[in-house]
């Protein structure tokens, strides 16, 4: 007790006369700089692998739409705001969309989808059913109208070629389920509901053809992990819940390689 | 001093950060490696995660059988080859790349295209928007829906449907009469006795059946049979089920789905572009047994028994094409052709007799 209270004296008397404040007394040590480089090696080829978008010089060279559908909007004209430019609130589609509404990645192409699926999409990102943070946001900030004018638009845009990427995944395999499925482990083929060439079906079932495969496959496993939860009658959230890893991969690389030219 | 400090920091610094992208490229690689081991799935397995499970393997598969053969051709007297069977007890039939080339392999592709779309390869003799595949799912292999490797062998056979014994052609002949609606065909009738569409839809079955024995019922054979619920069936309970699970497809009207070219994707259930009353899917009880275990599509065993029961009786309660059969009234052709069934042919439901037909219209 009573040494407690000299103590301040003492301590006084024992700073050394060569201390600098400043000085970094303790370095990040060894081992935190290491694990920070193998995250940043990690995010890095993550990004290179997966993320980075298009080079813009292959943009020019695709063989761009097709398929124009005969009430296809002339260039410029009649595109919502919203769709280039954004609002206040929220940013434009075409951000992560892309100017065609071709996508990347893990971000859905939205050119020939139907328009009555997009605006279900919204609405259902809105209610939380179909579960993305920014998505969620931005579907909330739109209005019915905005949300009618740009489901509008995509489905009437052009559908851009997108270039199969070669990925070892089992075409074969994907090739098989579209057309007659695997019965044996009740997973129906592709083609009955979503369309011979997988142009989709009504507004119920989407227009697989060309889609990004590494979004296609991140859908099969939302419903297979069951994040995903509005398909009409759950019907996905079962079928995926039957498919292997490598079965989501092949479907996702097959639809992913068929080309607008493919498709009726 | 401070100089001399500084500079000694300054290669302290880069030697550190050396040190350090050493180890973290080592750190990246080892765990790259641990992930591409498959370790971590093990682990998570381990302690009591769901990871993909590789799927059953056959018990007796097609490969087995057909080195059986070889082996028994050679040894007569050694092992006989058996019936290939799945993991679920159910006969394997052959798929689609097991077709073999040559004359043989274009009868049994011809028979598999008129089953999965009749009514473009039989035009003049199919009446509705209906074909073989409608109700013999995944082209005529799926066990519990009355399978085509498990019919083959069921015929010749008696039929009290007709109460004389049937070929297979008559029954597929049957199938056109009824199922497909040949009364309302160009032709108006079925295809002819010893007509190609039989030769070559009898050939693909034969293909399907190349391993099963003939004769017996084989497990999967026909529709399953769901035992009739106690309190009977109920049409409007049926119609809440029908709108839940089958709308989606078949269309609030029951017409079906067309895609934008025209060509129907989904089934009408009832109408004049369905099957007609002397169809067996007309009965409630085979409708019943058919939706348990083949509606929705993809979704196998999900109606409850009663479920079942309930949608078939409200798909079966709307009006259809005629019973062909029927020349008198339509009194008579239930007494003659329906006494006993699970029907609604000949009842009056809101006022309408069932079984007075309806008829498409002529383009």
């Amino acid at each position: 007790m009573f040494s407690r209270k000299k103590r301040p004296a003492q301590r006084v008397e024992d700073i050394d006369p060569a201390f600098d404040p400043w000085e970094q007394s303790r370095p990040i040590p060894l081992f935190v700089i290491a694990i920070f480089i193998a995250l940043a090696i990690w995010g890095a080829l993550n990004y290179v692998g997966d993320l980075a978008p298009e080079r813009a010089s292959q943009m020019p060279e695709l063989p761009v739409t097709t398929t124009v559908p005969d009430n296809a909007p002339a260039p410029g004209a009649d595109v919502p705001v919203l769709v280039h430019q954004g609002n206040a609130s929220v940013w434009s589609c075409a951000s992560c969309h892309g100017d065609q509404g071709q996508g990347s990645g893990q971000t859905p192409k939205l050119a020939g989808l139907a328009q009555a699926y997009i605006v279900k999409q919204l609405q259902d990102f809105a209610a939380g059913t179909r579960s993305n943070e920014s998505m969620r946001y931005v579907a909330t900030q739109l209005t019915l109208a905005e949300i009618n004018a740009v489901a509008a638009y995509y489905a009437t845009l052009p559908l851009p070629a997108t270039a199969a990427p070669e990925t070892g995944a089992n075409m074969a395999r994907g090739r098989e389920l579209n057309l007659h499925g695997d019965w044996k482990q009740d997973i129906p083929a592709c083609v009955t509901c979503h369309g011979a060439q997988g142009e989709g079906l009504g507004t119920a079932f989407p227009r697989l053809a060309g889609q990004q495969p590494e979004y296609l496959f991140s859908q099969l496993a939302a419903w297979k992990g069951g994040s995903r939860h509005n398909s009409p009658q759950s019907l996905m959230d079962d079928i995926a819940a039957r498919m292997s890893s490598a079965d989501m991969w092949a479907v996702s690389q097959y639809f992913g390689s068929l080309q607008p030219a493919d498709v009726k | 001093m401070a100089q001399h400090d500084s500079r000694h920091r300054g290669t302290s610094l880069s030697k550190r950060l050396l040190y350090a992208s050493v180890i973290g490229i080592t750190l990246f690689g080892v765990g790259y490696a641990v992930y591409e081991s498959g370790s971590i799935s093990r682990i998570y397995q381990a302690i009591g995660g769901k990871v993909d499970e590789i799927p059953p393997q056959a018990v007796y598969s097609r490969a087995e059988m057909e080195a059986a053969r070889k082996n028994h051709k050679a040894d007569f007297l050694g092992e006989r080859p058996r019936v290939p069977v799945g993991a679920d007890g159910y006969y394997i039939p052959p798929s689609e790349a097991d077709i073999p080339d040559g004359p043989q392999g274009d009868a049994i592709r011809r028979g598999r295209d008129i089953f999965l779309d009749t009514g473009t390869y039989v035009k003049d003799h199919v009446g509705n928007q209906m074909a073989c595949v409608n109700c013999h799912l995944d082209a005529g292999r799926r066990e519990n829906s009355a399978p085509m490797w498990a019919a083959y062998g069921a015929y010749p056979a008696y039929r009290s449907k007709t109460k004389s014994i049937s070929t297979l052609e008559d029954r597929i002949m049957g199938c056109f009469t009824y199922s497909m609606n040949a009364q309302g065909s160009p032709s108006g009738v079925p295809p002819e006795a010893g007509s190609d569409v039989y030769r070559d839809v009898i050939t693909y079955m034969a293909w399907l059946a190349n391993g099963a024995p003939a004769g017996e019922k084989l497990p999967g054979a026909l529709y399953p049979k769901v035992p009739k619920p106690a309190d009977g069936y109920d049409i409007q309970r049926g119609m809440a089920v029908y709108q839940q699970n089958c709308a989606l497809c078949h269309g609030a009207n029951g017409q079906g789905t067309t895609n934008a070219e025209g060509d129907v994707r989904f089934p009408p259930l009832w109408g004049a572009e369905s099957y007609n009353w002397g169809a067996g899917m007309a009965r409630i009880n085979t409708a019943a047994g058919f939706i348990k275990a083949n509606m929705p599509f993809g979704k196998p065993y999900s109606l409850t028994d009663q479920e079942a029961w309930d949608v078939a009786a409200y798909i079966n309660s709307h009006e259809r094409p005629k019973d062909p059969r029927q020349t008198g009234t339509v009194a008579e052709a239930a007494q003659t052709f329906h006494a006993g069934d699970e029907i609604f042919y000949g009842k009056t439901i809101d006022g309408h007799l069932l079984g007075t037909g309806v008829e498409r219209s002529r383009q």
